[in-house]
């Protein structure tokens, strides 16, 4: 009789409110939906990083003789001074930081630049000794690009030493900010629902004040008469957590492995999160769902246990 | 067998909660057989009142959606002990004069029926107390003279009867009575 009389209660404050749980079901979906694609953001963030860092390279590039300002003054880099580059790069203070070295030269620098733009007649005014010849310095620890920047730069020869690092902090900053955006949006939804769950919880024990009452005088205890509430406002969350759940799945689904994925072409190389980090984020959302509408539900119902 | 007598409004039902335990008393302290209940827990204080106190609300509450012997069998719920007290709550409604509408629920009975269901609700556990607020005010005289019966039986067998009235008749037939003015 027990377990009857609470989820009989439970049942009969859903449908005393069914507009305002309905509600409640709304803004829990939309909030936890935010908060899903604010994790999976996160994953992709780092996915991306993990694969870029790994292969972002320091570029050495060396003077040609239209490089007229410091410090080359319009004079080749010779190939005594080359030979002084690759013996620092390959020197005992260096060799622990460095996996390879690829020496660039103008016609290969040259090819490059007519593959990456083909599409472009850029190509057509330019002719090979326009373009540096380059050091592509490939690092063991990808972060530790400063050491090698420091011992290079201002060599004899050198026109500039570049850490491509740089330009990704640039990207993952952007995609930081729009994830750091979605945690916003969704705390703030997360506020309206639990407020919202807080008020549904009252009127459901407003209309029942009497029963609420009778409860009371007859002993049971708080935890009792607490529980159809509270199984009354997690109901509705439980359904707001598994909507958003399926949207998660959907969205990585059909928009990142289906739409993202055609856009980038079959053969880009930008590592994309999948249905298994989907998954992941699911039972995350639905135990924040479940611990926010359980204890808005409790504190809304604790001021009506005094009869 | 006791009563609070005075006009409505006069503050009987307040004295009855705070009796129970049910409302804090904003000055001064209750104790139930020489022990003080006041500033205890109320998880506390519920689970003695479950055990030694029957309470009778005014107009005779019931839950609906709930037979009344289930109304009757809820103060048995907190302690699971519904199978084990299924026979004196049906026994009880008999002796209420209710046992044939013991299926029934609470919409499906008269007030009078109402009265007895919760009075009956109130003598589940056997109290040692009960405390009855406006236990006739709502009834024909037939029904509250029926009401007033039981519970002069109850204080006749040895149970203490607090009841807080404004119906003549009752405030007859109590042992004692304090007049709130």
């Amino acid at each position: 009789m027990r377990l009857r009389l609470v989820l009989r209660e439970a049942a009969s404050g859903l449908r005393r409110n069914v507009s305002m749980v309905i509600s409640v079901v709304l803004v829990t979906f939309i909030s936890l939906t935010f908060v899903g694609a604010a994790i999976l953001l996160q994953f992709q963030i780092g996915q991306m990083k993990g694969y870029w860092y790994d292969r972002a390279q320091v570029a050495v590039y060396l003077c040609t003789v239209n490089d007229s300002g410091d410090p080359c003054a319009g004079t080749e880099t010779t190939d005594d001074q080359k030979a002084a580059i690759q013996a620092q790069l390959d020197s005992d203070a260096l060799k622990p930081y460095v996996k390879n070295v690829q020496f660039e030269d103008h016609k290969q620098a040259y090819d490059n630049f007519k593959q990456q733009f083909s599409d472009s007649s850029i190509s057509d005014y330019l002719t090979p000794d326009l373009l540096p010849e380059s050091f592509r310095v490939q690092l063991v620890d990808p972060s530790q690009a400063a050491v090698i920047v420091e011992a290079i730069n201002g060599l004899p020869g050198v026109q500039s030493v570049d850490d491509q690092r740089q330009y990704l902090d640039q990207i993952f900053a952007i995609l930081s900010a729009a994830s750091y955006t979605a945690v916003g949006l969704a705390t703030l939804m997360l506020v309206a629902a639990v407020l919202l769950i807080a008020t549904t919880i009252r009127l459901s024990a407003f209309s029942r004040r009497r029963e609420l009452g009778i409860m009371r005088l007859v002993g049971a205890s708080n935890r009792f008469i607490q529980t159809p509430f509270i199984l009354e406002g997690v109901f509705a969350a439980v359904i707001g957590s598994v909507l958003a759940s399926g949207a998660i799945v959907a969205i990585v689904q059909f928009f990142v492995r289906g739409y993202l994925r055609q856009a980038l072409g079959a053969t880009s190389t930008v590592a994309l999160i999948g249905v298994g980090d989907a998954f992941i984020v699911v039972p995350i959302l639905i135990v924040v769902g479940v611990v926010l509408a359980a204890a808005s539900a409790g504190f809304a119902i604790s001021r009506y246990l005094r009869v | 067998m006791h009563c609070l007598a005075e006009r409505s409004g006069s503050g009987k039902t307040s004295i009855l909660r705070v009796a129970a335990g049910l409302v804090p008393p904003t000055t001064g302290s209750v104790s139930w057989a020489g022990d003080e209940i006041t500033g205890l827990l109320d998880d506390l204080v519920t689970r003695r009142r479950r055990a030694h106190v029957g309470y009778l609300d005014q107009g005779g509450v019931l839950v609906s959606g709930l037979s009344a012997l289930e109304n009757v069998l809820l103060p048995a719920v907190p302690d699971r002990r519904t199978r084990q007290l299924a026979d004196r709550a049906r026994e009880l409604l008999d002796r209420l004069g209710v046992g044939a509408r013991a299926g029934h629920r609470p919409e499906r009975l008269s007030g009078g029926e109402r009265q007895r269901v919760a009075l009956a609700r109130a003598l589940l556990r056997s109290p040692a107390v009960v405390m009855a607020d406006e236990p006739a005010a709502s009834l024909d005289r037939a029904s509250a003279d029926a009401v007033i019966r039981i519970l002069r039986d109850l204080a006749d067998d040895g149970t203490t009867v607090l009841v807080a009235a404004h119906d003549p008749v009752l405030i007859e037939t109590a042992d004692g009575v304090t007049r709130l003015d």
